[in-house]
């Protein structure tokens, strides 16, 4: 069976407060995930939070390749976190994190 | 280049806050329904702003009336899509850039309607706002309603523009953001992509050559200006 790879996201929040820790972000993503395509699409993303800096809003999301698309399509239809409105902008994809930074 | 050509900010206020929030997301200009002066205006960066205008009305007499009002002094005129008989009209009617589907009205696109718009270059509308704003069961439903009105229009060769129906600018979304969601109301990736980038851009383009002082009709413009003996 082949190994399903890993792909690396690195992604800007935009709203009108800082207050959003890695926790809520990761949460946000996750719950939308599950309600747009299940609990076994939800399970199967791998979905994890390697980072979030919460000075710029910007961070870095792991999934499995297959399933990409899905947690883009999930984290941009987020509309609030908490009682802020937020827009979730994918900045770039990658296969690893170093080169997601270069 | 790239254009939301479907901003409904409520006020003129707002305006800064959708300009800076576009241009932090990559976006040229934006067209909206509420700014004074000049439907085609450029700010001193270059982004632009343009009028645009949603007819909804109860009968094809009165629609008729306000697109007729409004075509004069808007860069993008659109049409909601209602009763056959309006949507059919909207579509063959040359004064009418855009169908808009409106997610809470029971109407649906037919097929008759998008091949008339596949004919006369009449491209259908979607708003993603409402995906954003709700969850659950109701974006279910929205999400149903539009992947029906996609494949409808795109079976018949109908243009689809994807555009923000942002109400705050905090509802707008990067291109990428949006042919992401494009791929989930059934596009293509690269007919979502162009449906943010090059549609709405035609038609603003298409719409500035008919506000052109030279232009007569399509494929008809005066050259050289005569004189009357």
């Amino acid at each position: 069976m082949r190994k399903n790879r890993r792909r690396y996201l690195s992604f800007q929040i935009h709203s009108d407060t800082f207050s959003f820790d890695e926790k809520q972000i990761g949460t946000a993503i996750w719950k939308n995930l599950l309600s747009l395509y299940g609990e076994v699409a939800a399970a199967d993303s791998k979905l994890y939070l390697v980072e979030y800096d919460t000075d710029t809003q910007t961070g870095v999301l792991q999934c499995t390749e297959s399933s990409l698309s899905e947690v883009i399509t999930s984290a941009v239809l987020i509309g609030y976190i908490g009682k802020s409105r937020v827009s979730f902008e994918p900045k770039k994809t990658s296969g690893t994190i170093k080169a997601l930074k270069r | 280049m790239v254009v939301d050509i479907g901003v409904c900010s409520s006020d003129t206020k707002d305006l800064d806050s959708f300009v800076q929030m576009a241009q932090k997301i990559g976006f040229a200009g934006f067209a909206t329904t509420n700014i004074e002066g000049a439907f085609d205006q450029q700010l001193e960066n270059g982004f632009f702003i343009l009028r645009r205008a949603d007819v909804a009305g109860k009968g094809l007499k009165s629609i008729r009336k306000k697109v007729d009002d409004v075509r004069r002094n808007s860069m993008i005129v659109s049409v909601k899509l209602a009763s056959i008989e309006t949507a059919n009209w909207a579509v063959e009617e040359s004064k009418v850039d855009l169908l808009t589907l409106d997610h809470s009205q029971e109407n649906r696109l037919r097929d008759t309607t998008a091949r008339l718009a596949a004919k006369s270059g009449t491209s259908l509308e979607i708003r993603f706002e409402p995906l954003i704003e709700l969850n659950g069961l109701n974006r279910s439903k929205v999400i149903k309603v539009y992947r029906e009105a996609i494949r409808t229009a795109t079976d018949s060769g109908m243009q689809v523009v994807l555009s923000s129906g942002a109400r705050y600018p905090l509802q707008m979304r990067s291109v990428v953001s949006i042919r992401y969601l494009g791929e989930l109301l059934g596009m293509e990736p690269k007919i979502a992509e162009y449906a943010i980038k090059q549609a709405p851009l035609d038609i603003v383009e298409r719409n500035r050559i008919r506000f052109r002082s030279e232009y007569v009709t399509d494929g008809v413009e005066v050259i050289q200006g005569g004189f009357e003996k």
